[in-house]
Protein backbone atom coordinates (compact mmCIF):
# COMPACT_ATOMS: atom_id res chain seq x y z
CA UNK A 1 0.00 0.00 0.00
CA UNK A 2 1.37 3.43 -0.94
CA UNK A 3 2.11 6.01 1.73
CA UNK A 4 -0.46 8.38 0.21
CA UNK A 5 -3.14 5.70 0.40
CA UNK A 6 -2.15 4.89 3.96
CA UNK A 7 -2.50 8.56 4.95
CA UNK A 8 -5.92 8.73 3.30
CA UNK A 9 -7.12 5.72 5.27
CA UNK A 10 -5.64 7.19 8.45
CA UNK A 11 -7.39 10.50 7.85
CA UNK A 12 -10.69 8.73 7.18
CA UNK A 13 -10.30 6.74 10.40
CA UNK A 14 -9.62 9.91 12.42
CA UNK A 15 -12.65 11.65 10.87
CA UNK A 16 -14.80 8.61 11.61
CA UNK A 17 -13.69 8.57 15.25
CA UNK A 18 -14.44 12.31 15.57
CA UNK A 19 -17.88 11.86 13.98
CA UNK A 20 -18.74 8.88 16.18
CA UNK A 21 -17.54 10.71 19.27
CA UNK A 22 -19.76 13.66 18.30
CA UNK A 23 -22.79 11.40 17.88
CA UNK A 24 -22.14 9.61 21.16
CA UNK A 25 -21.79 12.96 22.91
CA UNK A 26 -25.21 14.08 21.68
CA UNK A 27 -26.81 10.77 22.65
CA UNK A 28 -25.32 10.99 26.16
CA UNK A 29 -26.40 14.61 26.63
CA UNK A 30 -29.89 13.89 25.33
CA UNK A 31 -30.22 10.84 27.57
CA UNK A 32 -29.16 12.94 30.58
CA UNK A 33 -31.69 15.64 29.69
CA UNK A 34 -34.51 13.13 29.25
CA UNK A 35 -33.60 11.36 32.47
CA UNK A 36 -33.88 14.69 34.30
CA UNK A 37 -37.10 15.38 32.39
CA UNK A 38 -38.64 12.13 33.64
CA UNK A 39 -37.66 12.96 37.24
CA UNK A 40 -39.11 16.47 36.89
CA UNK A 41 -42.41 15.02 35.66
CA UNK A 42 -42.55 12.70 38.65
CA UNK A 43 -41.82 15.61 40.99
CA UNK A 44 -44.49 17.74 39.29
CA UNK A 45 -47.19 15.11 39.59
CA UNK A 46 -46.27 14.13 43.16
CA UNK A 47 -46.39 17.80 44.15
CA UNK A 48 -49.74 18.23 42.41
CA UNK A 49 -51.20 15.17 44.12
CA UNK A 50 -49.97 16.47 47.49
CA UNK A 51 -51.50 19.88 46.84
CA UNK A 52 -54.85 18.28 46.03
CA UNK A 53 -54.73 16.07 49.12
CA UNK A 54 -53.97 19.12 51.25
CA UNK A 55 -56.97 20.90 49.74
CA UNK A 56 -54.87 23.63 48.18
CA UNK A 57 -56.22 22.89 44.69
CA UNK A 58 -59.65 21.65 43.59
CA UNK A 59 -60.48 19.05 40.94
CA UNK A 60 -60.80 21.67 38.21
CA UNK A 61 -57.26 22.89 38.86
CA UNK A 62 -56.04 19.30 39.04
CA UNK A 63 -57.62 18.60 35.66
CA UNK A 64 -55.92 21.68 34.22
CA UNK A 65 -52.52 20.52 35.50
CA UNK A 66 -53.19 16.98 34.28
CA UNK A 67 -53.91 18.43 30.84
CA UNK A 68 -50.57 20.22 30.46
CA UNK A 69 -48.76 17.31 32.12
CA UNK A 70 -50.24 14.92 29.54
CA UNK A 71 -48.97 17.17 26.74
CA UNK A 72 -45.57 17.18 28.42
CA UNK A 73 -45.56 13.41 28.89
CA UNK A 74 -46.33 12.88 25.20
CA UNK A 75 -43.67 15.41 24.10
CA UNK A 76 -41.14 13.70 26.37
CA UNK A 77 -41.92 10.25 25.00
CA UNK A 78 -41.69 11.52 21.41
CA UNK A 79 -38.21 12.83 22.29
CA UNK A 80 -37.24 9.44 23.73
CA UNK A 81 -38.41 7.75 20.52
CA UNK A 82 -36.37 10.26 18.50
CA UNK A 83 -33.32 9.51 20.65
CA UNK A 84 -33.75 5.76 20.15
CA UNK A 85 -33.94 6.30 16.39
CA UNK A 86 -30.91 8.60 16.28
CA UNK A 87 -28.93 6.24 18.52
CA UNK A 88 -29.54 3.51 15.95
CA UNK A 89 -29.02 5.49 12.74
CA UNK A 90 -26.70 8.45 13.50
CA UNK A 91 -28.29 10.22 10.54
CA UNK A 92 -28.34 14.02 10.34
CA UNK A 93 -32.08 14.01 9.62
CA UNK A 94 -32.71 12.01 12.81
CA UNK A 95 -30.42 14.34 14.74
CA UNK A 96 -32.61 17.29 13.68
CA UNK A 97 -35.76 15.40 14.68
CA UNK A 98 -34.21 14.66 18.08
CA UNK A 99 -33.26 18.31 18.64
CA UNK A 100 -36.74 19.48 17.65
CA UNK A 101 -38.43 16.89 19.88
CA UNK A 102 -36.32 17.87 22.90
CA UNK A 103 -37.03 21.57 22.32
CA UNK A 104 -40.77 20.78 22.25
CA UNK A 105 -40.45 18.84 25.51
CA UNK A 106 -38.59 21.78 27.08
CA UNK A 107 -41.36 24.14 25.96
CA UNK A 108 -44.04 21.81 27.34
CA UNK A 109 -42.19 21.62 30.66
CA UNK A 110 -42.34 25.42 30.99
CA UNK A 111 -46.17 25.18 30.94
CA UNK A 112 -46.24 22.52 33.67
CA UNK A 113 -43.71 24.32 35.87
CA UNK A 114 -45.46 27.67 35.36
CA UNK A 115 -48.82 26.29 36.41
CA UNK A 116 -47.59 24.42 39.51
CA UNK A 117 -45.21 27.18 40.60
CA UNK A 118 -48.07 29.69 40.40
CA UNK A 119 -49.75 27.68 43.16
CA UNK A 120 -46.64 26.71 45.10
CA UNK A 121 -43.75 29.05 44.22
CA UNK A 122 -40.41 27.35 43.76
CA UNK A 123 -41.87 23.85 43.85
CA UNK A 124 -40.48 22.94 40.44
CA UNK A 125 -37.38 23.89 38.44
CA UNK A 126 -38.48 26.37 35.81
CA UNK A 127 -36.08 25.18 33.15
CA UNK A 128 -35.38 21.76 31.82
CA UNK A 129 -31.66 21.46 30.97
CA UNK A 130 -30.93 21.69 27.25
CA UNK A 131 -28.22 19.09 27.13
CA UNK A 132 -27.63 19.67 23.49
CA UNK B 1 7.91 11.34 2.02
CA UNK B 2 10.37 9.22 3.97
CA UNK B 3 10.33 8.08 7.59
CA UNK B 4 12.65 10.86 8.77
CA UNK B 5 10.35 13.54 7.38
CA UNK B 6 7.33 11.95 9.02
CA UNK B 7 9.21 11.87 12.30
CA UNK B 8 10.04 15.58 11.99
CA UNK B 9 6.39 16.42 11.25
CA UNK B 10 5.18 14.39 14.25
CA UNK B 11 7.74 16.06 16.54
CA UNK B 12 6.68 19.48 15.23
CA UNK B 13 3.00 18.68 15.84
CA UNK B 14 3.71 17.47 19.37
CA UNK B 15 5.72 20.63 20.11
CA UNK B 16 2.96 22.78 18.63
CA UNK B 17 0.36 21.16 20.86
CA UNK B 18 2.66 21.59 23.87
CA UNK B 19 3.17 25.25 23.04
CA UNK B 20 -0.54 25.95 23.22
CA UNK B 21 -2.04 24.66 26.49
CA UNK B 22 -5.56 25.19 25.15
CA UNK B 23 -4.94 22.74 22.30
CA UNK B 24 -3.35 20.25 24.68
CA UNK B 25 -6.33 20.57 27.01
CA UNK B 26 -8.80 20.15 24.14
CA UNK B 27 -7.02 17.04 22.91
CA UNK B 28 -6.92 15.57 26.44
CA UNK B 29 -10.63 16.34 26.89
CA UNK B 30 -11.44 14.79 23.53
CA UNK B 31 -9.56 11.61 24.40
CA UNK B 32 -11.26 11.51 27.81
CA UNK B 33 -14.68 11.93 26.19
CA UNK B 34 -14.04 9.09 23.78
CA UNK B 35 -12.86 6.76 26.52
CA UNK B 36 -15.90 7.58 28.69
CA UNK B 37 -18.40 7.11 25.89
CA UNK B 38 -20.46 4.00 26.46
CA UNK B 39 -23.08 3.23 23.82
CA UNK B 40 -26.70 2.93 24.92
CA UNK B 41 -28.88 -0.01 24.04
CA UNK B 42 -32.45 0.55 22.86
CA UNK B 43 -33.69 -1.18 26.02
CA UNK B 44 -31.76 1.28 28.18
CA UNK B 45 -33.20 4.25 26.33
CA UNK B 46 -36.72 2.80 26.54
CA UNK B 47 -36.51 3.15 30.33
CA UNK B 48 -36.43 6.94 29.87
CA UNK B 49 -40.06 6.89 28.76
CA UNK B 50 -42.77 8.15 31.10
CA UNK B 51 -45.32 5.39 31.60
CA UNK B 52 -47.39 6.71 34.50
CA UNK B 53 -50.10 9.11 33.36
CA UNK B 54 -50.97 12.23 35.44
CA UNK B 55 -54.29 10.73 36.56
CA UNK B 56 -52.45 7.90 38.30
CA UNK B 57 -50.72 10.15 40.79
Amino acid sequence: MSLKKRYSYGLCAILLVIMLAGCAHLVQNSAATLSASKNFYDLAMTTTADLQKAGVIDQAKRDQINGVATIYMKAHNVAVDALITYNATNLAVDKDKLSTAILKAIAAWADVAGLVNAIKPGALPTKLGGGL
Amino acid sequence: MNAAMIQIIVVCLVELVKAFPAIEQAVAQFIANISQTVPFTTEQLETLKITKSPENY
